[in-house]
């Protein structure tokens, strides 16, 4: 007992010393380069990191000057680009390896073409279950084994939020993440590939308001930031009154788990307390079918976030005609869009460079159109170096990339960080099991994403 | 056949084991020649190897607090990525928000969860076996839920950042600076737990791992030194979280890192170096750290299946060598030991207790060799 208490005390005291010296002898340098990214990742300070960084300087919207030239042009050779990615690729969330599929497939053909002034693209992706330590891990690997240039696709908000620092402080580009977090939004090196969820309750309102007029709306949110994201989104479009007349009013919040394997009890409580609209507010899955099964025998309309898009609705077990959904993609199994030129491409070249792709899946279609927005970027820059790159990225505007609805357009400025913020009012047809569009593209939302999360 | 035998073959003597000077020599200069190298791995690696290999020697550190109360004290915990958790945020809020230095907020962080572990060993005195590994199943399921509820102070999901420590020597770059300072650490806690193994706390331990109502019969404080072990393993493990985000190049951790899941690959991590073994961590820690790595890029299995032949590796693991890989390695170290005819002199009555000693012991019976509290030979006798 004694050996042990004296080595215990022994140990503590050394480490005592320890703390002393480092305190008295440690420089106090640290605190400018952690700056950007210290604790408050928390939604209030994002916007206005997002405007400081905007206002630095009149031609860029980055600020570069403490960027090291050395690795301005890392990853790029006179032939090759070379483009990494950290996304899950197994566990949970194995679903997502779509998107490489989405995006290999793009690069390919492009790269059958010439690329991009002779430059080809070089795709690597490294799996990191969702998990964000391992995103970390394979980042600084893809920089420092695989010396990629930058970084497209990152998936996850968390997983973004763990390298997102990092990234800034090496100046390495982190392109198109495959989030739409405003916090990941606010880091001057990365920016957001996925449509703002912060305007779809302003699309959806639209719709409500010409069919239920003061509908009270019962809305099922996922208890994450996500989910809360929606709901702030949704207290400020009405209290912003968005779409004058509407009459509506929010009765119930009633939120679920990620992992909950039914909704029916929120959907009773919301209804329970007056809802005649039902508004899901989280990332897809099996909560679309869900919501519906649970939801749409009680109410007037029921609403779907933009991750039930696609094959998620099509696979609905019970027939439903009040079910919309709200986004920007086309659907590249219906018939509808079959003749579209960007549909051809896109299911051609799944079925020659990954024939694993499936283009019945909106991570495919969305990975192909992030790849499309990419390609546009590099092509806009005046050269390929990062800093260049970067700041390209943040101010430009593609016209119909990828698989987008005809007239949606990715849109970025250094005072509106969200490019995505289109959007096409959908009808589930339980007779042909595909979603019809309605009405056309709504566009009178976009640059609102800051104001609408906060 | 005389008692010293049969105590030898039931493996319940306990008393350190007596080695030869040729032994002990040899057992030094290996040691010392494994620590040289150690040293100059990270001047010559790249500096991604270096960030791999520190974090493996800061999640053997966390292993090792697993050993401690799993191996050692007999208590099944998934709860240690709780104390984990606790180090790396405590470490990162008074470095950020309090201002304190790094090594100042890793003390704190260690004696911080050295209470927790205390005040949370109490209770568990009163519960036993399976349902005292549900309580702290429970705790790490718990734990990240917490840390997402209290935003204002942890960040929520979005997680914290800190500043990294920077080498206060210019001749070291970050990364390098990083890895010694995980070394220096590693070093640090092996040391405190080996020391209290092979104390009289540790042997206590043991003895009552293996059959408490004997060591109560010989008057062991058991309760005491099961809350003991407690504190100290929940004491290294926080220590673990501090070195965690202490020694990245970009500190930063969220709730997710500490999921229910980080608590399990611990004890496989544990279990697969060796449960009662001190160098066993760092062996679980490479397998944890690199293994789905190693599975999905060098034998080229796609990604989907990596749990599956993670799972294979395991069972095999388990039925071939139930005492983890350093079970395996101390079989080889003895089997060269007698082949070079460096006997050790035994001491009849000083054979170590079983898996106490385990890079020590050099077992030419099998039935000798009781390295777990799982061990077959432990089931059998009804004790586990």
């Amino acid at each position: 007992m004694r050996t042990a208490v004296r080595g215990m005390a022994v140990a503590l005291t050394v480490l005592c010393a320890a703390a002393c010296l480092a305190a008295c002898g440690r420089s106090s340098s640290n605190a400018s380069s952690g700056g950007n990214t210290s604790t408050s990742a928390s939604g209030g300070a994002t916007s206005t990191a997002a405007a400081a960084n905007a206002a630095s300087t009149d031609s860029e919207s980055v600020d570069t000057s403490n960027c090291p030239s050395s690795s301005n042009t890392q990853g790029v050779s006179s032939s090759t680009i070379k483009i990494g990615q950290s996304l899950p690729e197994s566990g949970a969330f194995a679903a997502f390896i779509q998107a490489k599929y989405g995006e290999q497939a793009y690069f390919d053909q492009l790269n059958a073409k010439g690329g991009i002034d002779g430059h080809k693209i070089e795709l690597t992706a490294i799996d990191d279950g969702y998990q964000p330590q391992k995103t970390a891990t394979n980042v600084q690997e893809m920089l420092q084994q695989d010396g990629v240039f930058g970084f497209m696709g990152l998936l996850g908000t968390p997983n973004n939020l763990a390298v997102a620092g990092s990234l800034d402080q090496q100046c390495v580009p982190n392109l198109l993440a495959f989030t739409a977090s405003p916090a990941v939004a606010a880091h001057p090196f990365t920016t957001l590939g996925l449509q703002s969820s912060a305007v779809e309750p302003a699309v959806a309102l639209t719709q409500i308001a010409k069919a239920v007029p003061n509908a009270k709306i019962g809305i099922l949110y996922q208890d994450d930031d996500l989910g809360q994201g929606y709901l702030t989104a949704w207290k400020n479009t009405l209290a912003k009154d968005l779409v004058p007349g509407s009459g509506a009013k929010i009765v119930a919040q009633e939120s679920f788990q990620v992992t909950a394997t039914t909704l029916a009890s929120q959907v009773t409580a919301a209804v329970g307390k007056g809802a005649n609209v039902i508004y899901l507010a989280g990332a897809g899955g099996a909560q679309c079918v869900q919501t519906i099964d649970a939801a749409a025998p009680q109410v007037k309309e029921v609403w779907l976030p933009t991750g039930c898009g696609i094959s998620q609705v099509d696979a609905l077990a019970k027939p439903a005609s009040n079910v919309y959904v709200a986004y920007p993609y086309v659907d590249a199994t219906s018939q509808r869009f079959a003749k579209l030129p960007a549909v051809k491409l896109f299911t051609a070249s799944l079925k020659k460079y990954e024939p694993k792709g499936d283009p019945s899946q909106l991570t495919t279609e969305q990975g192909w159109t992030l790849a499309a927005i990419l390609a546009a970027i590099l092509k806009k820059s005046p050269s390929l170096t990062r800093t260049a790159v970067i700041n390209t990225a943040h101010d430009i505007t593609v016209k119909d990339p990828g698989l987008l609805y005809p007239g949606v357009s990715y849109s970025i400025s250094p005072k509106s960080p969200f490019g995505l913020e289109d959007y096409v009012v959908h009808h589930w047809d339980p007779s042909t099991k595909q979603l019809i569009p309605q009405g056309g593209v709504i566009t009178k939302f976009a640059g609102m994403s800051v104001t609408l999360s906060k | 056949m005389s008692t010293s035998a049969t105590a030898q073959r039931r493996g319940t003597v306990i008393a350190p084991p007596r080695l030869s000077r040729t032994a002990v020599g040899a057992r030094l200069s290996v040691g010392l020649v494994v620590l040289v190298v150690l040293s100059l791995i990270p001047l010559e690696a790249t500096p991604f190897t270096n960030e791999i290999l520190t974090g493996i020697i800061v999640l053997a550190i966390a292993m090792l607090s697993v050993n401690l109360i799993t191996g050692f004290a007999g208590q099944v915990t998934v709860a240690q990525g709780v104390f984990v958790g606790l180090g790396a945020y405590a470490t990162a809020l008074l470095v950020t928000k309090a201002h304190w230095p790094d090594l100042a907020a890793l003390a704190a962080a260690a004696g911080l969860c050295l209470l927790v572990g205390l005040l949370t060993g109490i209770p568990a005195l009163r519960i036993k076996g399976m349902y005292l590994t549900l309580v702290t199943l429970a705790m790490a399921v718990v734990f990240p839920t917490l840390l997402q509820h209290f935003t204002s102070l942890t960040g929520g999901s979005a997680g914290l950042t800190m500043p990294a420590y920077t080498s206060p020597f210019s001749s070291l770059a970050a990364d390098q600076w990083c890895y010694y300072l995980a070394l220096v650490g590693a070093i640090l806690a092996f040391a405190v737990v080996r020391n209290l193994m092979r104390g009289r706390i540790g042997r206590a331990l043991i003895a009552t791992r293996d059959n408490e109502a004997a060591g109560l019969a010989y008057g062991v404080p058991v309760d005491v030194y099961k809350v003991a072990a407690f504190g100290v393993g929940a004491m290294v493990g926080g220590f673990a979280g501090a070195l965690l985000m202490i020694t990245q190049q970009f500190p930063f951790t969220d709730p997710s890192t500490f999921s229910l899941t980080y608590s399990i690959n611990l004890l496989v991590g544990a279990v697969v170096g060796g449960i009662t073994s001190i160098l066993g961590p760092f062996v679980g820690a490479a397998f944890i750290n690199r293994g789905t790595n190693f599975v999905q890029s060098t034998l080229g299995i796609n990604p989907v299946l990596v749990p599956v032949a993670f799972g294979v590796v395991l069972i095999l693991l388990m039925t071939l060598a139930p005492g983890g890989v350093a079970a395996l390695l101390s079989r080889l170290w003895a089997t060269t030991e007698r082949r070079l005819g460096r006997d050790r002199v035994m001491d009849p009555a000083a054979d170590s207790a079983p898996g106490a000693d385990e890079g020590e012991q050099a077992p030419a019976d099998p039935v000798r060799e009781a390295p777990s509290a799982w061990s077959l030979r432990a089931i059998k006798r009804g004790e586990r």
